[in-house]
């Protein structure tokens, strides 16, 4: 955006004439939600808590020097971890959440048709996030970057990452063990898994995916050892991993398993 | 539980297409909410799959112990399941593409079995 034409924005709402009241609050185009939201954090000077409302749905901002400081509530709540943490420029994955947090109530407010808005001053401490960076970031991620899928690692590079992690494994080729990891009882209680529970487990969900053939499969089975203990499986072709790992790596080994 | 915690769930998590809550000794899926209807075949395979992957109560497929969640990733999808706390022969399943956020997703899920108990 040019500087003129964002400072023509800028007094065009700074001079709309006559705006509604409804109970108190300022009513605000709802078909047009996300604009508006943006053109308000991009408009404050001072600091202010705005607290939008559409029928049952809320979204309170901090913002001030034209910048959205944090979401201090929302309703109904999504992506909880971001709500009442300070944004910065730096931390993306915040970022991210709080766009996906308003273009939720954004498009809640355009459904309904109802968008209201109350305005109570604040003082500022922390730096936060300037509309028109946050405006980008929600073009970028609405119409730049649709998610996409991630692709898998090969067996040797997962099997590399997860051994940092597993607390014991077996290690089997074209149906032979190759190796094994661990102490002895953690071994043989995944012997056991290997030889009476594995075959059945791979027959009965092959048939039911898609693509077993393409690819790698992995498996996680949440305190299925013991209280926090968990069995992992990962399948390649010939060579699967079974193996022990803490409850509580269980996602980190998820992302292991893709690029 | 109804139908709106699963409908909040795929439009927040746009890489989630399908969430099911089923009886998996039954094999009978009671809510579902995806992007476009899923069909009855998908509905009733993802059940299948939460059953073969969970097992019914006292019956672990992998393991001794019954797990409250498996997931369940390949090169097209990664499956969630996650066993009613109250009902271990009921789960909710979702089917994401994968690399979704798996943290984000579960605390997402986490909230409304918390809501729902």
């Amino acid at each position: 955006m040019s500087n003129e034409s964002d400072l023509q924005k800028r007094l065009a709402t700074l001079a709309s004439e006559n705006p509604t009241f409804e109970n108190g609050q300022r009513v605000l185009d709802a078909q047009s939600a996300l604009d508006v939201i943006l053109q308000e954090i991009d408009t404050a000077l001072l600091g202010a808590s705005l607290s939008f409302v559409s029928n049952d749905a809320l979204l309170t901002l901090q913002i001030g020097g034209r910048r959205l400081v944090m979401i201090t509530d929302a309703e109904p709540i999504s992506h909880a971890s971001v709500i009442g943490k300070p944004l910065s420029s730096e931390n993306k994955s915040d970022c991210a959440l709080a766009s996906k947090v308003i273009q939720s109530f954004a498009k809640h407010a355009q459904e309904t048709g109802s968008l209201t808005v109350e305005t109570a001053p604040l003082a500022l401490e922390a730096e936060g996030l300037s509309g028109s960076i946050f405006a980008e970031r929600i073009a970028v991620e609405l119409q730049d970057k649709p998610f996409v899928a991630a692709e898998q690692n090969d067996f040797e590079t997962f099997l590399e990452r997860a051994k940092k992690r597993y607390i014991a494994a077996i290690q089997v080729k074209a149906g032979e063990v190759v190796s094994t990891d661990g102490t002895g009882p953690d071994v043989a209680g995944l012997r056991l898994i290997l030889s009476r529970q594995l075959d059945a487990y791979v027959e009965g969900i092959s048939g039911l995916r898609g693509d077993t053939t393409s690819g790698g499969c992995l498996s996680l089975f949440e305190d299925g050892f013991e209280a926090g203990q968990s069995v992992g499986i990962a399948r390649y072709n010939a060579d699967t991993l079974l193996f022990l790992f803490k409850s509580g790596d269980l996602i980190s080994i998820y992302r292991e398993f893709y690029k | 539980m109804n139908a709106r915690d699963l409908d909040a769930i795929v439009e927040t998590f746009a890489e989630c297409d399908i969430a099911a809550y089923a009886d998996m000794s039954t094999a009978v899926t009671f809510l579902s909410a995806g992007q476009g209807e899923p069909g009855r075949e998908v509905l009733d395979q993802i059940c299948a799959l939460a059953a073969s992957n969970l097992g019914l109560p006292g019956k672990p497929p992998v393991g001794v112990a019954p797990s409250a969640m498996a997931i369940v990733s390949d090169a097209k999808y990664v499956h969630v399941f996650k066993r009613m706390p109250d009902e271990p022969s009921e789960a909710l399943s979702f089917r994401c593409l994968p690399g979704v956020d798996l943290s984000e997703l579960l605390k997402s899920v986490d909230a409304v079995l918390d809501a729902a108990s």
